[in-house]
């Protein structure tokens, strides 16, 4: 399963909410898609999840165009909005009973298969309340419960963790990671970037409909933090430690804070590992030599600039 | 044995008549309009039992509580059901709030039949509640019990074509300004439709229809009244799950080819009645029908789509004779104005082949009248479809996407029926004047085509005009014409990777 957005275009008008953008993940993936507000990304979604049709380009889930077979693209894609639309007079066993029907499930298993979702989304016991009665928390997890009754291999979540309590927000992120186990590939839309990269095998990064960046969070780390940051810590002598490491090449900026230096390494893992060499060369004693990873927060806010339409 | 034949039945039902029944049942707002329904038909009918005088002297009491039940049935389901069961529909289609069953695989034509399945439950269920009451009128005198029930027929055959029509209205993709202008047409129509409904209930309970029953003076008219409202709800069906369906898909092969059918149909039929009858008027009624559908084509021919998809273009069949007859009811703009030409010239062509082949026909006469509605309304409909194209295209081409370009050209219709007219009363003639005096003014206005003294001349200034039309258009036409072809597979592109190992 390869889920490819191909050149997309979406025009409201003069305002360009999506603006040629191209990436492409695989099964089992967890993908971030991360922008600041009015960036597109819930347009995007939209288009992915054929509630919207793109002014230009296309999305294939698995070969299967959205704009032209939004029949088959359906049945691959399940699509959690950012709020449970709402739907009077109806409990949630009714709700999840209606999508099941609206996908063709029939007969016993249709049971089974709402029995399955509302256990591995923990609705048992709120099967007959009606939906407008449910906290924000609650209507998230029927939402996704709706996403995942056909079980597409693909699963769009527009901020799934907006509003959510803690608690329920660490539910929601093992939720993903047993979903990305199972195998589907899962876009998800959150502006909680530190709780996004704890799930996140990559991100995709857009602004005012452009794209900014793709790539694994690795990937991400190299191009857009190209200095690493090591934090060193010695049994002795950090003052004299911290001269020689301004002096040393590659080593652009060190600080110290107590009794731990901060130095930002301008090169790969081998010009931190020629530095430690040459530390304890020159007759060092270092206790803890840690690369301080940059975080998706770091990558946002140096890619982005927070401009809007 | 018991559990899966019920499991199977349960199966088949249609998941928007069980969610649309289930909301029914458990929200209080049906229920509250069924139950003010019967305190309101209760009153109605108390008030009338004890202000009438001496009901041994009222040979009407019957008839005139019947239409008092009546009115207030029909104001109930022919206001109320159509106006709640499109207002839902359209603000589930809202641009802004699309309902996720649109994105379920879910069938368009299961949607737009459960809808109005559903609501026709729901007028059933008011029907029942109310017939008790209707029923007991007989007692009073002056109505007879067949007629109650024909005229609850006629109510329920009403109310059907007006469910989908508002299901209609409901499903035309539009924003929400223009949304909000063609409901407030709706309801003008629905109330147009009230009326008319109440006038024919009273009148045929006036004239009677238990004595008629068994005679072909009910029966005639009764089969055409159902004809007529099964082709109106089979064209509105059609229509509404046609613009339910992805643009990419071929939206227009399914509506084409029932309005074909149905022209075929209709003409059939009618020569056999006209032949039996010795009367030309159902030949006639046929014709007149089929001029304003294809003139009507014309304006949505326009507003469809210039370029077609790869879902469609793979369907196009390589040989050239069945591509040539595909083009016609496949989706596209100038297929559109090609299959609505065709069918305008078979229509004329048809009435003429038949009148000029059937002695009896010929001898019964009565349709020069008829054939210029038939030329002349297509003709001006090709003239100002193709001049609001001309103008979307060239003047707001950066403001206006093709599926407006209908909306264009009933402006430039309306503009042309009274701009020139004002412009005459004001400046030359100055009083209302009889038509045939001022006709020089009408010439844009196809509904003028009934002048005897101008018939010509406007038949004449309409066809010069949709010639222009088409000549300026020939470009959009031949160019559409020329991609008509089926096409290889995609060409495929790359798009950055986000390569990683699972989570």
């Amino acid at each position: 399963m390869r889920i490819e957005v191909r050149n997309l275009k979406k025009y409201f008008g003069k305002t360009r909410a999506v603006d040629d953008i191209s990436f492409s993940f695989a099964a089992g993936q967890v993908v971030g898609f991360v922008g600041p507000n009015g960036a597109g990304k819930t347009t995007t979604m939209r288009v992915l999840a054929t509630l919207e049709e793109p002014t230009e380009g296309d999305a294939m889930l698995d070969g299967v165009s959205v704009v032209e077979e939004p029949e088959q693209a359906r049945r691959l894609v399940g699509y959690m909005p950012d709020s449970l639309p709402t739907h009077r007079d109806m409990s949630v066993s009714d709700y999840l009973d209606f999508f099941a029907r609206a996908y063709g499930i029939r007969g016993a298993r249709r049971r089974q298969v709402i029995d399955s979702i509302e256990e591995f989304t923990n609705l048992g016991g709120i099967r007959e309340k009606t939906l407008h009665a449910l906290s924000k928390g609650m209507k998230q997890r029927v939402s996704l419960a709706r996403a995942l009754l056909h079980d597409p291999p693909v699963l769009i979540m527009d901020e799934p963790a907006a509003g959510l309590d803690p608690r329920a927000r660490v539910e929601l992120r093992e939720l993903v990671r047993a979903l990305a186990a199972q195998g589907k590939a899962v876009l998800i839309s959150s502006h909680i970037l530190a709780e996004l990269a704890e799930i996140c095998s990559g991100a995709v990064i857009i602004e005012q409909g452009k794209l900014l960046m793709a790539g694994t969070m690795n990937e991400l780390l190299t191009h857009s933090v190209p200095k690493r940051r090591v934090l060193i810590r010695a049994t002795d002598r950090c003052d004299e430690l911290l001269k020689e490491l301004l002096q040393m090449p590659y080593v652009e900026e060190a600080l110290q804070t107590g009794d731990e230096i901060a130095a930002d390494i301008n090169g790969s893992e081998e010009v931190c590992a020629d530095v430690l060499a040459g530390l304890i060369a020159r007759g060092f004693r270092i206790v803890e030599f840690k690369h301080q990873r940059a975080g998706l927060e770091d990558i946002f806010m140096r890619v982005t600039t927070g401009e809007v339409q | 044995m018991r559990e899966g034949l019920l499991g199977r039945l349960d199966d088949s039902v249609n998941p928007i008549v069980v969610k649309e029944l289930r909301q029914a049942v458990q929200g209080k707002f049906v229920a509250s309009v069924l139950i003010l329904l019967l305190v309101i038909q209760l009153i109605a009918l108390g008030l009338f039992l004890i202000s009438g005088d001496d009901f041994s002297n009222r040979l009407t009491a019957g008839r005139d509580a019947f239409m008092i039940l009546q009115t207030i049935l029909l104001a109930v389901c022919l206001l109320f059901v159509p106006a709640y069961t499109g207002a839902r529909l359209a603000f589930e289609r809202s641009d802004a709030n699309v309902d996720l069953l649109f994105i379920t695989t879910i069938k368009p034509v299961a949607i737009v039949g459960g809808k109005v399945f559903s609501s026709l439950t729901i007028t059933v269920l008011i029907f029942s509640a109310c017939m008790p009451f209707m029923v007991f009128t007989y007692w009073l005198r002056g109505i007879d019990l067949p007629s109650i029930f024909v005229v609850l027929g006629l109510a329920f055959l009403e109310v059907a074509v007006y469910l989908h029509l508002a299901t209609f209205v409901a499903c035309v993709p539009s924003g929400r300004v223009l949304k909000i202008l063609l409901a407030f047409v709706t309801l003008i129509i629905l109330f147009w439709g009230f009326v008319g409904t109440v006038g024919t209930s009273y009148s045929l309970l006036t004239t009677g229809v238990g004595s008629r029953l068994y005679s072909w003076t009910f029966w005639g008219p009764a089969t055409a009244v159902l004809i007529n409202a099964a082709v109106t709800i089979g064209l509105l069906f059609f229509t509404s799950v046609a613009m339910l369906k992805p643009v990419s898909a071929n939206r227009a092969l399914p509506v084409r080819a029932f309005i074909s059918a149905m022209w075929l149909g209709g003409l059939l039929f009618s020569a056999i009645v006209s032949s039996v009858e010795r009367d030309n008027t159902a030949l006639g009624v046929w014709g007149i029908v089929s001029a304003v559908v294809f003139s009507g084509a014309f304006f949505v021919a326009v507003s469809e789509r210039e370029s077609l998809g790869l879902r469609v273009t793979r369907r196009i069949p390589r040989n050239p004779g069945l591509r040539a007859i595909a083009f016609l009811f496949f989706s596209g703009g100038a297929s559109g104005v090609a299959w609505a030409a065709l069918m305008s010239v078979l229509t004329v062509a048809a009435l003429s082949a038949l009148l000029m082949t059937s002695s009896g026909m010929r001898e019964v006469g009565g349709l020069r009248e008829v054939r210029v509605w038939m030329i002349g309304l297509p003709l001006y409909a090709l003239a100002y479809s193709l001049s609001a194209l001309l103008v979307r295209r060239h003047l707001l081409r950066r403001w206006m996407g093709p599926k407006y370009t209908w909306g264009v050209g009933l402006i430039m219709l309306a503009g042309g029926c009274v701009v020139p007219f004002l412009i005459g009363y004001l400046a030359f003639f100055g009083n209302w004047s009889k038509t045939e005096e001022i006709g020089a003014w009408l010439i844009f206005n196809p509904f003028a085509l009934g002048v005897e003294s101008f018939k010509t001349t406007y038949l004449t200034i309409a066809g010069g005009w949709a010639l222009i039309a088409l000549a300026v258009n020939f470009g959009w036409l031949i160019t559409q014409v020329k991609s008509f072809r089926p096409v290889g597979p995609r060409p495929d592109t790359a798009a950055p990777e986000i390569e990683s190992a699972a989570v």
